[in-house]
């Protein structure tokens, strides 16, 4: 009788443990979709098109970084 | 609630993109210190026009020169007073990703995370310079293929391929712009016997310092102070005297992509030669860097629209979509 209860107990530890781990492989399969998901160009956009209005702005306000011939700085020592 | 952060800490600019808005700030990494009381007299851009003009009582530094952090403390003052300003306080405690260099030690990235929490970051995390710039880019980095992007900023150079979301190959060198601005001034002080400052050696590179010849060449010149006389002098410069004062750093820039294509599994490497690699940061805009890369790896350069701004846009993006790519943060993965 103790012999059935404990190979029962034992059955069912296997199983609980297999279903976890399938869970969990499935948690990363899932995670690792949404994670190639959210990297995808489509999901980018929106971060992409605010720099471009960002860009717009800038462009028309003139603040580009000009590079400006190097003169009139005299430094004193170092 | 506060609004989520981005931030690139680079060695020489510092950005800060907010979610949902966008890049709210763009200023210098430089911050100005009594030297003697230890208070921070200014920061950004402020803090930058005092390089090498203050008064024996004040300094003004950079204090993660050379892709390292040189000076914890002053690190942690930066960050805070950056959080300050883009209105963190200890009740918003927002979510903050950092984009640091690779190559920094685990106990500069504890350092640079507990001074985000500290601050009133609610949780901080880092994410790698490449991998962010790759994102902000706009790689195809979801898709099995191999993206290559070089990240050449103030302190750092760094290389990677990505492939699938995750970094297959790496190399990252403590060598950057600012090391090209220090070849010009040691040039200039052995060559001509005049000492100019770091804003002026920076002003000479982007003016005519050069990677490779260029159709468009002409000469520069440059005020300093003579090292015999003392006195103020003028002298003029050609960009091949420049050209070969630089050499050393350009070479090892280009010596460690060439370094990463080799550790390159050889699938992706052939995507290399269809796809090109592409060039950010703003040491990527020295003039010529591009055709002499290409030149030595054989392999097409493409320069990224947003150079200055391509890693903040990626931490950005992270920031955007944080549960789904928390799994991207140095550390998650194993
Ligand atoms: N047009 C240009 N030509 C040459 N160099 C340039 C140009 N514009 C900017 N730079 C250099 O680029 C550097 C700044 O680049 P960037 O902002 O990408 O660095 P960072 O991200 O702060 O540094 P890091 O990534 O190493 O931490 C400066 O050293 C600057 O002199
Ligand atoms: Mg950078």
């Amino acid at each position: 009788m103790a012999l059935i209860i404990i190979a029962a107990a034992v059955v069912a530890l296997a199983l609980l443990v297999v279903a976890r781990r399938t869970q969990r492989s499935d948690d990363a399969v899932s995670d690792f979709r949404r994670q190639i998901d959210a990297l995808s160009s489509d999901s980018r956009r929106a971060v992409t098109d605010r720099v471009r209005r960002l860009r717009d702005v800038t462009e028309t306000e003139g603040t580009s970084s000009e590079v400006t011939p190097p003169n009139e700085e005299t430094e004193r020592g170092s | 609630m506060a609004r989520d952060l981005a931030i690139d800490l680079g060695t020489a600019n510092t950005l800060v993109y907010m979610k949902g808005k966008g890049i709210v700030l763009n200023e210098p990494s430089v911050i100005a210190l009594n030297r003697q009381t230890g208070e921070v007299l200014a920061t950004g851009r402020e803090a930058w026009q005092m390089i090498g003009r203050t008064p024996g009582y004040i300094v003004a530094v950079r204090p993660l020169r050379g892709g390292a952090i040189t000076d914890f403390e002053i690190t942690e003052r930066m960050i805070r007073l950056l959080l300050q300003r883009v209105g963190v306080s200890r009740f918003t405690r927002p979510k903050v990703v950092i984009c640091v260099p690779s190559a920094i030690t685990e106990v500069e990235r504890r350092a640079v995370t507990d001074a985000a929490r500290r601050a009133g970051a609610a949780d901080a995390n880092l994410i790698e310079q490449p991998m962010a710039a790759a994102i902000g880019a706009d790689l195809p980095i979801d898709e099995p293929v191999g993206n290559m992007v070089i990240d050449i900023g103030g302190g750092t150079s760094e290389t990677a391929v990505i492939s699938l979301g995750g970094i297959v190959a790496l190399e990252a060198v403590r060598v950057g712009s600012f090391d090209i601005d220090a070849a010009i001034q040691n040039h200039i002080r052995r060559e001509h016997g005049i000492a100019i400052g770091e804003r002026t050696a920076e002003e000479i590179k982007m003016a005519i310092g050069s990677a490779a010849p260029t159709s468009d060449e002409v000469t520069a010149e440059v005020r300093g102070r003579d090292l015999m006389s003392g006195l103020p002098k003028t002298v003029i410069l050609s960009p091949g005297e420049i050209r070969e004062a630089i050499e050393d750093p350009v070479s090892s820039i280009v010596a460690s992509v060439v370094r990463c294509l080799a550790k390159a599994p050889p699938e992706l490497s052939q995507d290399f030669l269809v796809r090109g690699m592409y060039l950010v940061g703003g040491g990527g805009l020295l003039r010529g860097l591009a055709e002499r890369i290409e030149r030595e790896t054989e392999v097409p350069v493409k320069m990224s629209n947003v150079p200055l701004e391509a890693v903040v846009l990626g931490a950005g993006h992270v920031i955007e979509h944080y549960d789904a790519l928390k799994g991207m943060f140095m550390g998650a993965r194993r």
